[in-house]
């Protein structure tokens, strides 16, 4: 039985500095044997919740429970080397001094594994990540791939109830992450040991995890199933983090019935607020004539001729600024009437410039609502009068842009989160 | 050193993540862990605080009854000789300090940033210079500058000199070239801690060479060069062998030497004491003095590894003019001094010049038959070594806790380093003070002698502890616990390891200073511990001059020894690392 975790109402903050980084209150439930993500920004708090679980940090307040047994409460603190679980770090922490072989073996060799079963282990596990061929050469003369999966095998070998990753694969290239992502799956579909994974990049979460935690600011903003957390996002807010940015609208809904609302609104709270038409929602919150933000995903917006009004949905009139090729397809960044800049993805046949006048559409099915919450409109709103629209858009696109650009900050700022 | 701190020295290569003002869990902390972080505290406290408390209140108390008396101190801050002795000394440190400053950033910059040639040996002369104790260059600078038997003092008519080194130049001179290299260490290592962009970004930008120079590089390695004067002014008023030698036959009165002479009978603990606290304050002053401006002008933005340095092509003439002139002062500091002190220690009569009829074996022959020298040695090398050892010990317990932020430990750790910037003649004036009487009686025993050395050299070996321990990422031992491994595991088998080098470094380092050490072990030698350096500064005053010059040899060779397994361990990076 591989370990499941119950976290309960744990805060951990590094300094008083209410912007000091670390966790709030969080409570959460980590399925045994299962592939969990802990999805977030840089500075989420991510980071901190995979060190309260290893045991680097400790709770100022609430219990962590693996597999049942406490291991962090205000009165008991089980260290790290007693809590059977290894260890997948961003940095890799090969031991640059220790041959591929001896680094694999040492924690068998803690435990006190008689040799000839050491000897076993180790070659099998060798020779599950493939490398084999390389025990007894020393980390520094190996590839970052072949690092991350000797870091990879000296955990494993262990057969732990629980492995924790922290961004493992944010220092490979893009060909060579891919084929590790795969290989992680598979290696966790294979071992059934409860993964618990970090990263901040949605699509390497996505593909990878079964449950999902999302959060912000030390706190978790939504967690479930992978699944349910892109289909029904419960705001705005982890709306734009499961997808890459997209079109916000604001207004007023209403007519609720049935799982369906009619929402109204205009591309800006002064703008000419207009129907747009009945839509699908769930969230039990949102109350008649709330103010409320619509959402829809970049992958399900598209484009088309000015003024064309089709049946189906509702469309926003804009110009567009930038046209990037991408490969299979065109990024196009249209500014719409009230500033906001919105991307779409377009067949490369389109052939668009900037400055031509085009409408923005999307299937109403595909389209969010949510109720506007205290926090949810202070944001807006500071996005609204504080920036200048082409940061908007920035802002708006969240996870995606935040992650490229902290990539080389990641040493320093990451860990904090 | 933490008391001249300066983020650039030590940034470039740490690359521990700063996790903001928490305490790092002690995973396993058990009873063995307390016991080792309690024991490394009583050492600070025995070894620092408590001799140091001791001189302040030795200075306002009467030495006989131990009662609060400031007679002897109030009429010490009255006394018209105290206060031209302290200004004697601020000048002589303060003259010297500058004089190296002069020398050592420029040539910093030079085996830095250009293309000068030999810049790898001038670093490594200059490190040399560093490990080799004052005494010696003192003696070498007497044979060749002093009266009569001085090989250039004839020459110094021709520049319408005529005094010789027995004058305020000469103290300065010798004291500067003593005292200097800690300045070129700390800007050679701040500018190689620069990340190239900063100036290439200058560059492009149509800077000059000479713009990138005094716009770009010197502003920010200011801090480092600002420490590194503080420490050479300390190194300056720790230069006993060179006061000794010059300052008192030049009759330019000194706190150091007066200290030293109120030690001589009748003993007048009091006053050396008042004239203790007076030296502190000048060092205190000194201390606070470089944290000002230090603070006021370091710049955050250079930390970091970024691009490599484009190094500036000097024209051939620029080369040839910079070499000799780096040449010309690795020359004065070690070169040419260590050259005459082994030629002569072959001369049968002094100031008859080197030829061969005036070569023998002989003044080997005194020195062994003078008997003190097997003993002295011997002393030397085993307080040394047990000095050494306990110092790395120390540093090793220090550096482990503080960096895993142990409560308290930062200000045990600088607590440790306070007594670099405290003159050994004062120092051994605390313990003297501390562990003179009943029920720790230790005046005279080679056990004051190991604390002292300890106490006096621990910042050096803690800054190479430090340096180690910074350059082994947190995660590489937070991945043994996350494999099964416990506290002890992970530094037997993980940390010891991978600090080896800089470890045995250290433990060199740490011995040459004590094996070499003079200016407190003269007032905490008792009949049987005589050593090295104290018997050799007892030659020279008795005049045995051959047995003197063929000791100075010696001690210099053991010196040279330990230079050499230094930077075979250590590579030449440890110039920058030892700073």
């Amino acid at each position: 039985m591989h370990a499941g975790i119950a976290i309960t109402g744990v805060s951990m903050r590094y300094s008083k500095a209410s912007d000091s980084g670390g966790v709030i209150d969080i409570n959460a439930s980590i399925p045994g044997g299962k592939f969990t993500t802990l999805l977030g920004e840089s500075g989420s708090g991510k980071t901190t919740l995979l060190r309260l679980l290893a045991g680097f940090l400790r709770p100022d307040e609430g219990d962590i429970a693996i597999q049942g047994q406490v291991v962090a409460s205000a009165d008991e603190f089980v260290p790290t080397q007693r809590r059977d679980l290894a260890m997948v770090f961003q940095s890799y922490a090969l031991w640059p001094h220790m041959t591929v072989f001896e680094n694999v073996a040492f924690g068998l060799r803690a435990r006190k594994v008689p040799k000839p079963e050491l000897r076993t282990r180790v070659g099998a596990t060798l020779d599950l990540v493939g490398l084999a061929h390389l025990s007894e050469r020393k980390p520094a003369s190996l590839s970052g791939g072949q690092q991350q999966r000797v870091a990879l095998a000296r955990s494993l070998v262990l057969e732990p109830g629980l492995l924790l990753l922290d961004e493992p694969l944010s220092n490979l290239d893009a060909d060579l992450r891919l084929q590790m992502r795969n290989q992680l799956k598979v290696l966790q579909l294979k071992t059934g040991i409860t993964f618990v994974y970090v990263t901040h990049d949605q699509e390497e979460a996505f593909a990878l995890s079964d449950h999902m935690i999302v959060l912000d600011q030390g706190r978790i903003l939504q967690q479930g199933e992978s699944s349910d957390l892109y289909t029904r996002p419960s705001s705005a807010r982890v709306a734009d983090f499961m997808g890459r940015g997209g079109l916000h609208v604001d207004g007023r809904a209403s007519d609720m019935a049935g799982g369906r609302c009619t929402f109204v609104g205009g591309t800006s709270p002064s703008g000419p607020h207009r129907d747009l038409g009945s839509f699908p929602h769930w969230e039990t919150t949102l109350v008649p004539s709330q103010e409320a933000q619509l959402v829809v995903h970049s992958e399900d917006l598209y484009l088309c001729a000015p003024g064309q009004r089709d049946e189906g949905s509702p469309t926003f009139a804009g110009r567009v600024e930038t046209v990037n090729f991408a490969g299979r397809e065109n990024h196009v960044d249209i500014r719409l009437a009230d500033g906001q800049t919105v991307t779409a993805y377009e067949d490369v046949t389109h052939r668009r410039k900037m400055g031509d006048e085009v409408a923005v559409g999307f299937d109403r099915e595909r389209a969010w609502i949510f109720g506007l919450r205290g926090a949810d409109r202070k944001q807006a709103e500071a996005l609204d009068s504080n920036s200048p629209p082409p940061l908007r858009a920035a802002a708006a696109a969240g996870a995606h842009v935040l992650g490229q650009r902290s990539k080389k900050a990641r040493t320093s700022d990451e860990r904090v989160g | 050193m933490t008391l001249a701190k300066d983020p650039t020295l030590t940034a470039p290569e740490e690359v521990t993540s700063a996790r903001p003002g928490r305490r790092r869990v002690l995973p396993g902390t058990d009873i063995s862990v307390w016991a080792i972080w309690a024991l490394t505290v009583v050492a600070v406290f025995f070894l620092v605080a408590y001799p140091v408390a001791r001189i302040v209140w030795l200075s306002v108390s009467d030495a006989r009854t131990g009662t609060f008396d400031t007679s002897v101190f109030t009429s010490q801050l009255s006394s018209p000789g105290m206060w031209r002795a302290a200004w004697n000394t601020l000048v002589m440190a303060a003259a010297a300090m500058l004089v190296g400053a002069l020398a050592a950033v420029p040539m910093a910059w030079l085996c830095e940033r250009s293309n000068m040639p030999g810049r790898k040996a001038v670093t490594s002369l200059v490190f040399l210079t560093f490990m080799n104790p004052p005494l010696l260059l003192g003696l070498a600078y007497i044979m060749i500058f002093g009266p009569n038997i001085g090989v250039l003092t004839g020459t110094l008519s021709w520049f319408g000199i005529d005094s010789t080194i027995y004058s305020w130049w000469g103290l300065i001179l010798v004291t500067a070239c003593a005292s200097f290299a800690i300045i070129f260490m700390t800007t050679s290592a701040s500018l190689a801690g620069i990340d190239g962009d900063l100036e290439n970004a200058a560059r492009a930008h149509g800077a000059t060479t000479q713009e990138i120079a005094f716009r770009i590089s010197l502003p920010l390695v200011r801090p480092a060069v600002a420490s590194g004067c503080l420490l050479s002014f300390v190194l300056a008023l720790n230069a006993f062998g060179v006061q000794a030698l010059i300052a008192t036959p030049a009759r330019i009165p000194l706190l150091t030497t007066e200290i030293y002479s109120y030690f001589s009978y009748p003993v007048q603990f009091s006053a050396a004491a008042s004239q203790a606290v007076v030296l502190i304050g000048l060092s205190l002053l000194a201390t606070l003095a470089a944290n000002a401006y230090i603070l006021s002008r370091t710049f955050p933005t250079i930390a970091g590894k970024g691009a490599k340095v484009e190094v500036t092509s000097l024209s051939t003439a620029g080369r040839a003019i910079a070499a000799v002139l780096c040449f010309a002062v690795v020359s004065a500091s070690v070169v040419v001094p260590m050259t005459i002190v082994i030629l002569s220690s072959f001369v049968k009569t002094p100031g008859a010049g080197f030829g061969l009829p005036n070569l023998w074996l002989g003044n080997y022959r005194q020195l062994i038959e003078l008997g003190e020298v097997g003993s002295s040695l011997w002393n030397s090398l085993r307080l040394g070594l047990v000095a050494a050892t306990l110092m790395v010990l120390l540093a090793l317990s220090l550096t482990y806790f503080r960096r895993r932020k142990m409560r308290g430990s930062r200000f045990v750790f600088s607590l440790a380093e306070v007594p670099f910037v405290i003159p050994g003649i004062v120092l051994a004036v605390g313990f003297i003070a501390g562990y003179s009487q009943r029920p720790l009686n230790l005046y005279g025993t080679a056990t004051i002698l190991v604390l002292a050395y300890v106490s006096k050299f621990l910042p050096i070996a803690t800054r190479f502890t430090d340096n180690a321990q910074g350059q082994i990422s947190d995660e590489l031992e937070e991945a043994v616990y996350a494999h099964g491994g416990t506290r002890g595991q992970a530094f037997r088998r993980v940390l010891l390891p991978l600090m080896k080098r800089g470890l045995v470094t250290a433990a060199v380092l740490s011995f040459v200073f004590a094996f070499n050490e003079l200016s407190a072990s003269i007032l905490l030698i008792g009949t049987g511990t005589q050593v090295a350096s104290t018997v050799l500064l007892h030659y020279s005053q008795e005049g045995l001059v051959g047995p003197m010059n063929a000791f100075a040899a010696v001690l210099f060779l053991i010196t040279a020894l330990c230079y050499v397994t230094v930077i075979a361990i250590a590579g030449r990076s440890v110039v920058k690392a030892s700073t």
